[in-house]
This record gives structure tokens, sequence and C-alpha cells, in this order.
């Protein structure tokens, strides 16, 4: 048992965290703002700092353009960016789609995208829910029609984040409809730009634009755009949705450090009804509380980066992240909010004026934490029957 | 990174699982909560045998020598198996030994210890005392060549059968500073009665009462006037022993509770099948690698010497809640079966209740973290 990090790690966390001094990441345009996940916002002029500093590409093998070092110092990057909450939402998706890749791509697409999504060239969606097909992704609708050498591609999608920045897209069709449902599903690398495709951004509760729809309509992709076996799309989207459960949550603890650190400081200063809030009792016990659940939160993600490390695929502990993370992070708004009380209405002068800003839109936009990439009851569903082997019903 | 233990570490789980399943059925464990002793000396003497008394005992002092973390491993083992009886509270006497004993106190106490033949306690808290040490009332007067000691603690594991009580008292030194001292006290002194407090879990808790119990000098345990940080980090490495415990604990009923989900037949399906089920099994599983973890850190940390005090409080802040809640939705998962007393859940449940408040509930040590944020 040893929780200390490598030299290696650690020379490459003191390596981000100098760059992060040197070029702060908040100077950097975002075209989405950090929604409170942990990792940021999406910055494409961010993405592309990191793709000539390689960091997009750390653990990926060498000759497709990475640095073919270990996912725990891909990790162990990731946490040290979001502590600076660097925008690291531009190339999430791009490394989920880059695992799909690198798993079951042919040896031409590797050659093709990998430099490319190295270098933050060029930025990834994932286009898998559809309106009838949510959290029961079978029933994907989407159909793609083999014609000689190209499919047609047409059904509409829905959710994919940042899909209206993306210059491609991960799609999943159907391309056998009269199979059984989980053996007719294949994958597609699709260019947004293709004709026949129409996005939208969806403006959701928060008013945030990440959200998006696309409509496919007569799409044409060429056969060299499938990715991995037609009709066994399924195994290669769990491995990106692996990517969605564990890289797009594992970085809770690192990008909430800082707004405990911030809500205790303003603890500290403010007072109310002429009464310092440090004196507070129970508004310290709150906190710690966060504070105690970040450190759980902290541990149960480097479980599974470690299990990563060694190789080893993870199910059901990526559900344990995602849930464990994105209910802290509904609290932690929630606590946020409770903290800061009437002072929420500060005038914009205030000194706490970004706090304020911050956490009222966290606020609203943590309600969708635990439903996008799988709502926490899929993954509660998940962790009984995989990680506890009850039956299925 | 290395979230594993050493083969050594795993062969001593085995070793651990295997007797304890043999030598510790639940029907002994149900007997020893009426048992006023608490525990069978047949089984204390297997367990010396063993060497689990000397296990985190140096060989210097006739122990094996092993790591805190080694202990861990132990704890939670005996946390599954439910064991009833005095190790865990010798276990933290002998802490106390080794963590402030001067070398003739350790050559005296720690080879009887080994073998089984001395059992130790630790007294702090008092009527209205928890854990607090500002608040211990309980004094210890100079008068002559011996130590006076007056007052009432609670909550003393296993006094009744212990051989040695390391009770905390406030003292004056020589310049008249007052701060707390730990006495190595005789449990049969004269003017010392121990009386066993009626629990929820049976375990055996005293209320010790020191009326002018004397002590000679010679019994003080680390500094006079100045055990507070000795006892401060003495209860911190308790709480992670207790998570320790309760990690195996909260396992075991995670365990029963996945098997009988599994078996119990309604509507013509194992309830197992069913997602309400389902969810509060997948909620027991997230709490435990919670408590797994953050118990697994602080014990690490204990255990390469370094600054634990945050992460001890972490962790048995998590753990006294994560238990709990474990245990409850557990019962609610087992029906009306696991709400009889023969059944093993309460067992279980009961211990969850007690080993949340020892040595500091999650509320306490949250007030600690609180400090430790920067509040």
């Amino acid at each position: 048992m040893d929780f200390r990090f490598s030299e290696e790690e650690e020379r490459l966390r003191e390596e981000v965290r100098q760059f992060c001094q040197k070029e702060p990441p908040e100077s950097f345009p975002c075209e989405i703002e950090d929604e409170g996940y942990g990792f940021g916002g999406w910055s494409s002029a961010f993405t592309r700092r990191l793709g000539q500093k390689g960091w997009l590409s750390i653990s990926w093998p060498k000759e497709y353009g990475g640095l073919g070092r270990s996912i725990m110092e891909r990790f162990v990057a990731a946490e040290e960016l979001a502590y600076h909450r660097a925008p690291q939402y531009g190339h999430l998706f791009g490394d989920a789609v880059a695992a799909g890749i690198l798993g079951y791509g042919t040896e031409e697409q590797k050659r093709e995208f990998l430099p490319q999504m190295a270098r933050g060239d060029i930025l990834w969606a994932t286009g898998l829910s559809e309106p009838g097909a949510g959290s029961d992704l079978l029933n994907t609708a989407t159909r793609a029609a083999k014609d000689s050498d190209n499919y047609i591609l047409n059904g509409q999608k829905i959710w994919p984040t940042g899909a209206h920045l993306a210059d491609w897209c991960l799609i999943l069709a159907r391309t056998d409809p009269e199979a059984p449902k989980s053996r007719g599903l294949s994958t597609f690398l699709v260019n947004t730009r293709s004709p026949g495709i129409t996005v939208n951004p969806i403006i959701d509760m928060s008013g945030s634009k990440s959200f998006c729809e696309i409509f496919l309509e007569d799409v044409r992709v060429p056969k060299s755009c499938l990715l991995g076996q037609e009709n066994r799309g399924l195994p290669l989207v769990f491995a990106c949705l692996e990517g969605d459960r564990f890289w797009g949550r594992c970085l809770r603890h690192a990008g909430s450090k800082k707004d405990l650190e911030e809500l205790v400081q303003y603890v500290n200063e403010a007072s109310y009804d002429g009464r310092r809030l440090k004196d507070d009792q129970v508004l310290r016990d709150t906190l710690a509380e966060i504070a105690v659940e970040l450190e759980v939160c902290r541990m149960i993600n480097y479980k599974a980066a470690w299990l990563l490390n060694k190789g080893q695929s993870i199910s059901w502990e990526s559900s344990v992240v995602k849930t464990f993370a994105d209910e802290l992070g509904q609290r932690l708004a929630q606590v946020g909010l409770q903290v800061l009380g009437p002072q929420v209405q500060l005038r914009e002068d205030s000194k706490w004026t970004a706090l304020r800003k911050r956490f009222t839109f966290l606020y609203t936009f943590n309600r969708g934490l635990s439903l996008a990439g799988g709502t926490s009851e899929i993954q509660r569903t998940t962790i009984a029957l995989r990680g506890l082997g009850l039956p299925r019903g | 990174m290395d979230f594993s233990f050493t083969e050594e570490q795993e062969m001593l789980r085995k070793i651990a699982r295997d007797f304890l399943t043999t030598e510790c059925p639940k029907d002994l464990v149900r007997q020893m909560v009426k048992d006023e002793k608490g525990y069978t000396p047949e089984l204390w003497k297997k367990m010396a045998e063993l060497g689990w008394m000397g296990l985190i005992i140096p060989e210097e002092y006739g122990g094996i020598g092993g790591s805190f973390l080694d202990v861990v491993v132990l704890l939670e083992e005996m946390g599954r198996a439910c064991l009833p009886g005095p190790f865990f509270s010798s276990l933290i006497g002998t802490l106390a030994i080794l963590e402030a004993g001067n070398e003739p106190q350790k050559k005296e106490l720690l080879p009887k210890i080994a073998q089984g033949e001395l059992l130790s306690t630790l007294a702090i808290s008092e009527p209205g005392v928890g854990y607090e040490m500002n608040t211990i009332q309980c004094q210890a007067m100079l008068k002559g060549k011996e130590y006076v000691i007056n007052g009432t603690k609670l909550f003393v594991e296993n006094a009744h059968v212990a051989d040695l009580i390391v009770c905390a008292a406030k003292s004056k030194d020589g310049t008249g500073h007052q701060g707390i001292t730990l006495f190595l006290t005789n449990a049969k002194s004269p003017n010392l009665t121990c009386t066993l407090i009626e629990t929820v879990a049976g375990d055996k808790q005293c209320e010790v009462s020191f009326q002018g119990v004397r002590v000679p000098q010679g019994s003080i345990l680390g500094e006079l006037g100045r055990g507070e940080e000795c006892l401060k980090s003495l209860l911190q490495v308790a709480a992670v022993a207790k998570c320790a415990e309760m990690l195996g604990g909260a396992q075991q009923v995670l365990d029963m509770t996945v098997n009988y989900v599994k078996e119990r037949i309604q509507f013509d399906h194992p309830i197992g099948t069913l997602q309400a089920i389902q969810h509060h099994c997948a909620n027991m599983l997230i709490d435990l690698e919670g408590i797994r973890y953050i118990t697994y850190l602080a014990a690490w940390k204990v255990n390469e010497g370094l600054p634990f005090g945050k992460e001890a409080a972490i962790a048995k802040a998590w753990a006294s809640e994560a238990y709990r809640r474990i245990s409850d939705l557990a019962h609610q998962c087992h029906g009306a079966i696991g709400f009889c007393e023969d059944h093993d859940l309460p067992l279980y449940s009961k211990r969850a209740k007690a080993s949340e408040f020892a040595f500091g509930d999650a509320r306490f040590q949250r007030r600690f973290v609180a400090q430790e944020i920067g509040l």
C-alpha cells in the first residue's frame, strides 16, 4: 500500500503547475463556461495549447502522436489542471473517441485521426442519445443504410455536448434493423460539416448552451469512417462511456477543492446579522462535511485511476466514481448557496460577486450532472448488477 | 500509487478469516453479548497462540514486530466476524504504552501483553466529558511519593476484565502548570470500583470510579502534565483502528444482504431483481467503497509515520455515518427477519452504532476537520 505518486508523476504535476502559473488558464477564451463537472470549461484555444505541449495524448502510443506515458501520468496532469480550473471540456469527448479508435479503429483511422486530435486541431462530440433512446441506448433508431462505398445516415441525436463547436462526432446508428436490438448497431466517425447535418444548441435551465441536437438527413458517410465492425458497435460505445463516466467525473475532488477554499475564505471574512459566519457551528459542520466528502471522492477516484493504470478495465467502479462525484457536486452547490445566504444578491461591485455568480450557476446547472452520461439510477443498477452480482430483473 | 496489500498481509487476512469463521461463530457472539465477561479464555488463548496480541509489539519486547497496516488487516477481519472480547480495547492500551512508555515500563509490560497474559484498556471519557481533553475532571494529586487519583471514568471498555487501566487525569507539575497525565493504573487497586454499563450493543463498557486510588510515581506514562499531545495522537490512531474494524463489519453486512436478496423470493422472483432493492445495495457499496479507501489512506499515513490527524478525523467522520447508513439499508432489505434477536444482522447494526461514538462521532471529527480546512 502506498498513496504517494511516483517521481515522474510528481515531476509532470510540477510542470503542469508551472505552466498554469505562466499561462493562466483563465486567460484563454471559453466557448462553454465551467459547468462544475470538475474539468472546467470548453476552450478550443486552450485545448490547442495543451496539444502543443503534448498533453492531450499523454498516454497514447508515440506512433500516433502520443507521449507513450502512463495513464496515471495522464490522470495527474488532468488533476492538476482541474485544480487550476483549466478548461478541459474541449478535449474530453475526443479522449473518449480516441479510446475507441485505439481499441477498435483501423490502422488508417489511427493514422488519420489521432495525430490531429493530439494536436488539438480537431474537436469531438459523441452522438449517442436520441429522443427515444436515453437510458435505453438499445432503442437507437438513427439508421445507417449501406449504399455501395457509403452509408447513408438518417435520424436525430440529442444531448451531445459541444456538437456545435466540434469538427467531428461519433454517431451510433442502426445498420441492421432486422437483427436483435443489441446486434444491429454500428458507430461512425462523422464530420459535422457534412451535407445534411444540422446542429442546434439547446439552452438548458442554467442558460448555458452546451447540449445540442443533431438532425441527420441523408448524410453520406464513407465506409472508411465505420469505426469497428459493422453491427458490433455496442462494446465500443461502452468503452467510450467508460471515458465519459470515469474521465468526465474523476476530477471532481480537484475541481471542487478550490470552490471549498473560496467558501472557507468567505466564511472567515463575512458577517451576517452581527455575527461572524465563522462562529456559526452549523456552517462549520456543513463545510467540514463537504471537505470529508471531497477527500472520500478523491480516494474513490484514485482507486479507479490505479486500476486503469494497471491495465485493468473498470465497469461498476466508474459508476461509483460518477455517482459519488455528481451527487457531491449537487450538495456542494447547495451548500455554497446556503453559505452565501442572502448575500447571493450582492451588488455587482462586491468582492464576492464572482463566487456568488459561480454558485448560482452551479446550483442550476448541477441538476444535470446526475443525468448526463447516464443517470444516477442507471449507474446504481450497473453497480448492483456488475459490482454485486445481483440478478437482472 | 498502490492500493494493494502485501502477500504476507493477504495471507494474514486469510488465516484470520478462516480462524474466526471456525472459532468465532455467531452463536458464540450472541452468547458473549449476554455473558458478563464478554469473551472466552479459550478463544483468547488461541488468538494469543497466533501471536495477535503481540502483532504490533516489536520483537525486542516479545512481539512479532508487525506494522500498523498488518493490524488493520486483522481488525478488518475481526470486524467482519463481530469478534467479542477485549482485543480492541487492549490494543489501544498497548499503543499507549508503545507510544509513551519508558524502557522499564515497556520491558515489564509488553512481553506479558504479547503473551496474552496482560489486558489493558484506556480511560478518558467521564460523565459529561467525551474526548475533549481540556474538559477532563479526574484529578491526580501528589501525596508523598504517590499520586492519588479521584474521579469517575465512563465507557472504559472491558475494564472489568483488564489488568491495567491507562487513566487520563489532570495534575500539576512542579511549576504549577496543570495538564493531562496518563497513569498506568492497576485495575485491581484498592478504592477502584468497576461497574458494567448496559449498552445497546452488549459490548462491555464500564464505569470506573477512582476514589483515592494510589499509584506510584513510576506509573506515569510519558511526561507529567504533558500527556495531551500523546493522548490526542493516541485517540486519532484509535479512531483509524476503529474505522478498520467498522470496514470489516460493513463489508460483512453488505455480503449478508446481497446473499439474502438473491435468495429471498417474493412475487416469484428473488427480491434482488427489484430496482428498489438493487439501488439500496448499490448505495451500500458506494458507502463501503468510501470507508475502505479513506480508512486505508489514514492507516497508511499512520504506518508511514506521516502526519495523519486530518485523515484520521476524515476517515472516522465518514465511516461513522456510512456504516450506520449501510446497516440501516441492510435492515430495510432484510425485512422483518432481520429484526429478530436471533438474526446476525442486529449484532452488526448495534455495533455500528457503538462504533459511531467510539473515539469521537462524526460531529466531533468534523469540528477538527473545520479547523484543518482553515475555518
